[in-house]
């Protein structure tokens, strides 16, 4: 090993660590993880510092008072380190005591460090000349750095399991690198103690300076990639410069004699032309390799078109696509403006950590200037014109860089807001391209979706309806016979047609009135407890041990008025004792239903629906298996694949919103059944459902 | 004078029994019917002045039965009986030549003034 490896490593450790320790604490001095990575960083460097200084010293009294200094540096690494753990997995306050505890400790190793007691003397050790021997307090030194260092690590690793993914990336790339480093850094101890190992891992300190610097770029930490990624842009370029420069005034010199001035020359001018497409290339080169998330977001992005398309959940639409674009071009706010037409407004939309909620009116020139270009509208475009400056306030109110319409068939049916990116950087055409794609698709999702909620909401409303008839005529007529028969009763009364009759006459009809009226009021009762257990909203899922056939007679006692109505039979044909499921009854109900509802509708003329149930053994075990079958029109093959997709009907225009089957689906699944069809054309239509048996958690 | 004669269809034949004693009370000559080719069969063979027809039969619409006896009946009056409240409906009722619809729960004193002012105008 060359000897003038560990001055060189000394200050290769030494650049490193303060070139990152002030990067991180300018980018943001006010966060305490930056600060305790700066003290972190710094305790190394100096000590690095004062290492090299004391590897070139060249006597004995130097040496040992650089020794002294750049143990001022190392006391100092182990609390520094403890310090920036606790503010990484935010647990500040928790070890709060430990770290003052040891930087105390820290301090009373500083006071010793100039005194024998800490380092006695320097002396020759293999290849070094003066390598220091441990005092008596060193030994206690050495037990606080390596049990300080130990400690921290475990804390990360502790942390590690209850951390997002996102931190667990950054922690995962600090422990490897602050462990080599710690590691590598500690084979300068063995020569204290007279053990005959060369500190060589000495450059591994640098190593946690690499992946501390990776991990800033690739998964954000300490949120300074721009500067890091400018840095080393800057730092390459500098570097292939200065080697052209070096290369050809050199080499001129030694073939030309006094060719100083021509390599001068040539190096100026080849400097001159390259820098510019090799600044390009590093960009791009460092885009590639360091900031690959970045670079891949298009690819992220256009998936992401593919994909929400097929969502019809506003909601889940909305904060997805604020997430991804935070996710990928980071933007410092990202928000969606939704057309309210009742308010003829474009109001934010209620979206994830938002704690301002934009409106802005449809009468807005931001709003206009969209209608009328389609594009997007970005903040540096404003112009300076009076019309520029209203457009930059609104921009500014809402804290948008950009401003993208969402178009859906040339009506403006909401806005995306992007703030500034947080690297500072601008949006590249390429941006605005995706951008302009992702908009296109958003507002056909948004418009499906919110055609969607609709349609759901006329679904509810027409089930809603049927309700009512049936109230109407369940209710409604025995109410009339109870009505007539008091007329009639009154009636006779006021005209003296009671005058003439016998007592015992008049008390028979008048208990014929009141049992028909107390039949007609129990009727009335039942009817409405039935409707009522109906129609309560189902707000959440709640399974609980249900019997199919008790569900399926209160479905019927609601839709089975309306089907005798139109004259279609109902034919029972069910298996006793059926196994109980565990599903949510209301939910079953549903599904009940809007089969029945919809093999009624199947029916034209005259028909019966026929509902079998039994026992089915599956591989998953006992089943209860269901049949609903018609005797409609039947459905063919083509439309049959495509009769659960939501919107999809073969009712006639306006008869039905096409939802009711997709719905069913949806909550047979979530009950873990299974919906299967068979339909032949002119034969009719089977339903079938199974549902796992199930038994009380 | 002549007695007045109605008659009532309606599917539920406890309430026909009931609309019917009601109106013989009133003083009117009263024939029954449970459903609707039981009225064109009543009509046609009463021919009552007045007919008083709920519009869900359980076999066919109550326009169905104005349309099927008008032609044989010119000169009987026919009035819709409705649970259910639809503007729509009452249009095509008067399309179908009732010349007035009237709601349940049926007001007896009311139905025989309006049948009165009816059969006078």
């Amino acid at each position: 090993m060359p000897f003038y490896y560990f001055p060189f490593s000394a200050i290769l450790n030494a650049i490193t660590s303060s070139i990152l320790g002030f990067f991180v604490l300018f980018k943001n001095p006010k966060s305490p993880t930056n600060r305790s990575f700066f003290y972190f960083a710094f305790s190394v460097s100096f000590w690095s510092y004062a290492y090299f200084l004391w590897q070139i010293s060249n006597n004995a009294n130097s040496a040992l008072f650089w020794c002294r200094i750049l143990m001022a540096g190392a006391i100092f690494i182990s609390p520094a380190f403890l310090h920036f753990c606790v503010n990484l997995i935010n647990e500040r306050k928790r070890y709060l005591n430990a770290v003052i505890f040891w930087y105390f400790v820290s301090f009373v190793f500083l006071l010793l460090d100039f005194t024998p007691l800490y380092i006695a003397d320097v002396r020759p050790r293999m290849i070094f000349p003066y390598w220091p021997s441990p005092g008596p307090a060193f030994a206690p030194f050495l037990v606080m750095f390596f049990g300080v260092a130990v400690y921290s690590h475990v804390l990360l690793l502790r942390a590690y399991k209850n951390l997002s993914e996102f931190k667990r990336n950054q922690i995962k790339y600090v422990f490897l690198g602050t462990a080599i480093g710690f590691l590598g850094g500690s084979t300068n101890y063995p020569l204290w103690y007279d053990i005959n190992i060369l500190p060589i891992g000495n450059a591994l300190v640098a190593v946690y300076v690499a992946t501390i610097a990776y991990a800033i770029v690739r998964h954000q930490l300490m949120d300074i990639e721009v500067l890091i990624k400018k840095t080393l842009i800057f730092a390459s370029l500098f570097a292939i410069v200065l080697g052209i420069f070096v290369g050809i005034t050199v080499l001129t010199q030694e073939l030309i004699a006094g060719g100083r001035l021509l390599g001068l020359a040539i190096s100026s001018i080849i400097i001159i032309f390259s820098v510019r497409p090799l600044e390009d290339f590093l960009v791009k080169v460092t885009d590639k390799y360091l900031f690959q998330k970045r670079y891949d977001y298009k690819q992220v992005l256009k998936s992401f078109i593919d994909e929400v398309i097929t969502v019809l959940n506003l909601d889940r639409i909305v904060e997805s696509t604020i997430d991804l674009l935070g996710k990928t071009l980071r933007p410092a706010s990202s928000d969606i403006l939704l057309l309210n037409r009742y308010e003829d407004k474009y109001v934010s939309y209620n979206a994830l950590k938002h704690d301002e909620i934009f409106t802005i009116g449809n009468d807005a020139q931001l709003v206009g200037l969209l209608k009328t270009t389609k594009d997007i509208f970005s903040l540096e475009n404003a112009g300076s014109t009076v019309h520029g400056t209203a457009l930059r306030d609104t921009m500014k109110k809402l804290k948008a860089q950009l401003a993208i319409p969402l178009m859906l068939h040339d009506d403006l049916i909401g806005i995306m807001l992007l703030g500034k990116k947080k690297s500072d950087e601008t949006y590249t055409k390429e941006d605005l391209d995706i951008l302009t794609d992702l908009a296109r698709t958003e507002a056909v999702a948004i418009g499906n979706a919110q055609l969607f909620a609709e349609t759901a909401q006329n679904e509810r409303r027409a089930a809603i309806g049927t309700l009512a008839a049936g109230i109407n005529h369940e209710v409604g007529n025995p109410l009339n016979i109870i009505n007539t028969k008091m007329q009639i009763y009154l009636m006779s009364m006021e005209r003296g047609l009671y005058k003439d009759k016998e007592p015992q006459e008049i008390i028979e009809e008048s208990r014929d009135i009141m049992k028909t009226c107390l039949r007609q009021t129990t009727r009335i009762s039942d009817i409405t407890k039935k409707l009522s257990n109906f129609a309560k909203p189902s707000k959440e899922f709640k399974p609980e041990v249900t019997d199919i056939e008790e569900q399926l007679e209160e479905t019927l006692s609601v839709v089975g008025h309306e089907l005798e109505l139109e004259r279609i039979g109902i034919k029972r044909n069910i298996q006793r004792p059926l196994p109980k499921i565990m599903a949510d009854k209301r939910q079953i109900e549903q599904i009940f239903f809007n089969l029945i509802k919809n093999a009624g509708q199947a029916i034209k003329e005259k028909g019966t629906i026929e509902i079998k149930a039994g026992i089915s053994q599956e591989k998953n075990g006992r089943n209860v298996k269901i049949e609903i079958s018609d005797t409609g029109q039947g459905i063919p093959g083509d439309k049959l694949q495509k009769i659960f997709d939501p919107f999809y009907t073969t009712k006639a225009p306006g008869k039905g919103t096409g939802l009711g089957l997709s719905i069913v689906r949806q909550l047979v699944w979530r009950n873990k059944g299974e919906i299967k069809v068979q339909s032949k054309v002119g034969g009719g239509t089977i339903f079938t459902i199974t549902f796992p048996e199930g038994k009380a958690a | 004078m002549e007695k007045t004669k109605v008659a009532v269809v309606d599917d539920e034949i406890e309430y026909v029994n009931d609309l019917s004693r009601g109106l013989e009370i009133l003083g009117y000559h009263v024939s029954k019917a449970a459903s609707g080719s039981h009225a064109i069969e009543v009509i046609n063979r009463d021919r009552p002045d007045i007919v008083l027809c709920d519009y869900k039969l359980d076999d066919m619409d109550g326009t169905q039965v104005i349309e099927k006896t008008k032609q044989n009946n010119p000169k009987t009056i026919y009035i819709m009986v409705t649970a259910y409240f639809d503007e729509s409906l009452e249009g095509a009722f008067i399309k179908a030549g009732a010349v007035k619809v009237i709601y349940k729960p049926i007001q007896l004193i009311e139905l025989d003034s309006a049948i009165k002012a009816l059969i006078k105008g």
